[in-house]
């Protein structure tokens, strides 16, 4: 179903989809895409295609006390920002194909985000993708993070593997911290 | 061109069934264990004769080859020699779980010292029902477990893997391998699918038991997926793999073949799996004869590309081959290409 909600003074299209949980997907066309059917089989998905411009007046007016965040390709920034300003609302924190980012020696208003977005993050990169040979800067320059390589993908995870998409996002979302990462020391590294 | 000394790890007792799988009713544990023994000092023999590489397969049930995991005869081999490159041809990538296997072959690049090569291979029919594997997937498995591994040892952060057969939710291998980026990885080139992916990937590959042109066809094909991917492999890329009776003269490795019963000549790559010469079997002996002639069939496999050949040395006593290739066959074949 698509709305238009009109929050303080900004309009942006909703297309909704499914129950559960509250994932919010800003993603290009991803309303009228499979990851979008993917995704809503496990989760109730907000799809839009411009960010609320009062993310946490916006979360509050949908009456959401936590919800995840998915942000594809070149709106993964705009993601990040949303959660920045939503603080502890976001629960978790999901970058599929992220485009403009400012790793390694770019910069940018993003650029302290990336340490300072305290949820947890998980970032979805194909393997064939030319950031795939840069993995490791997502888990070492975005704070609690964690990286997926998505096997036969290039540019686009969501739009070229859509289930595989929700598999590694909607496990993420659910566990969040749990998913794989322990970030105290355990037995057998003590 | 290099040498491989092809160890079987076979059973030493007496089979009674040619069938597969033969029922372990018929090993004797203490042939078993005996067994054992004689692969290890074959494996150090063809060390001291002057083989440059030792290799050990992925079978199962069977008492031609006792080496469900070569990774464990490996690690033993790795600890009674210490020049020889040791290579795992291959572990079978359906049949395992890749991040452990990418764990183990690290491993055993730390015990070695450096000494690992690896062959993936999908596997023979009568190993795809081993674990119940679909026959049909394995080439995909295969090509994405090698993808796998080959991350699993380069990424310095620990990362998860979304795959269509694999999915793991945190890979962090730990030893590095020794060798750096990784270990050799080489693939197989008898079909042309995966010889153009082994090109494509910057892979070596291994041809088994195919006739020269043949083999020469596969690295040609081999070749322009490289060129095509921006690299050249060379000589040293292309393992071939054989099965060998030399002796003093041509009618003397022609008795012994007689005696043991088994045919010569090429078979169809794969080992003769389909296609092919219809004359040659699967237990064709590829390289036959006295010096001169297995000299001149090793040189044919040099023209048509292949750098090192894996030989499994069969007939008139294993010392008595291993000796004889030693002191007459590696010297010749090192002055002649």
């Amino acid at each position: 179903m698509t709305l238009m909600d009109d929050t303080h003074g900004h309009a942006a299209k909703v297309t909704r989809a499914g129950d559960g949980r509250p994932v919010l997907v800003l993603g290009r066309d991803f309303a009228s895409s499979a990851a979008f059917v993917a995704l809503a089989r496990r989760f109730r998905v907000l799809a839009m295609e411009t960010a609320p411009t009062d993310a946490a007046a916006w979360i509050a007016s949908q009456g959401f006390d936590k919800l995840g965040v998915v942000g594809i390709g070149d709106l993964a920034g705009d993601a990040l920002t949303l959660a920045d300003a939503a603080g502890d609302a976001v629960s978790a924190l999901v970058l599929v194909s992220p485009a403009g980012l400012p790793l390694g020696d770019a910069n940018g208003p993003l650029k302290p985000l990336l340490k300072d977005v305290a949820a947890a993050k998980c970032v979805l990169i194909g393997d064939r993708a030319p950031a795939a040979d840069a993995l490791a800067a997502y888990k070492t320059e975005l704070s609690r993070s964690h990286v997926v390589l998505v096997f036969d993908a290039g540019a686009d995870v969501a739009a070229e593997r859509p289930d595989a998409f929700a598999s590694a996002a909607g496990d993420f979302l659910d566990r969040q911290g749990r998913f794989n990462f322990i970030t105290d020391s355990v037995a057998i590294s003590a | 061109m290099k040498t491989c000394f092809l160890g079987t790890g076979g059973y030493v007792g007496e089979v009674h069934s040619r069938a597969w799988p033969v029922p372990p009713e018929q090993c004797s544990r203490e042939e078993a264990m005996r067994s054992m023994d004689t692969a290890i000092r074959q494996y150090k023999l063809a060390e001291e004769v002057g083989f440059d590489w030792v290799s050990i397969s992925e079978h199962h049930y069977s008492p031609g080859l006792m080496t469900p995991n070569p990774g464990i005869l490996a690690a033993a081999i790795s600890q009674q020699t210490s020049r020889v490159k040791i290579a795992l041809l291959g572990p079978l990538v359906p049949l395992i779980n890749p991040v452990r296997t990418a764990e183990e072959i690290a491993m055993l690049d730390a015990l070695s010292h450096g000494r690992v090569v690896v062959l993936f291979l999908k596997g023979t029919p009568n190993e795809h029902a081993t674990y119940g594997t679909n026959p049909a997937e394995t080439r995909e498995i295969t090509q994405e477990g090698v993808q796998l591994i080959m991350r699993a040892w380069t990424e310095p952060q620990p990362f998860s893997w979304e795959g269509k057969f694999f999915r793991f939710r945190t890979v962090s291998v730990w030893p590095r391998t020794v060798q750096d980026p990784h270990p050799p990885i080489f693939y197989s080139g008898n079909s042309d699918e995966s010889a153009e992916f082994a090109g494509k990937h910057g892979l070596s590959i291994a041809i088994g038991f195919a006739p020269p042109p043949r083999v020469k066809q596969q690295v040609d094909i081999y070749k322009r997926a490289a060129r095509e991917a921006g690299w050249e492999p060379t000589h040293d890329n292309v393992l071939y793999r054989g099965r060998m009776i030399i002796g003093e003269t041509d009618a003397a490795a022609e008795e012994i073949a007689n005696r043991i019963g088994i045919r010569t000549g090429p078979a169809a790559p794969g080992g003769g799996q389909g296609g092919g010469d219809p004359t040659a079997g699967v237990a064709g002996v590829q390289l036959l004869g006295g010096l001169e002639t297995v000299l001149a069939k090793a040189k044919q496999l040099h023209e048509a590309g292949v750098g090192i050949l894996d030989v499994g040395v069969a007939g008139g006593g294993m010392t008595r081959s291993l000796e004889l290739f030693g002191k007459r066959f590696a010297p010749a074949l090192a002055e002649l290409v």
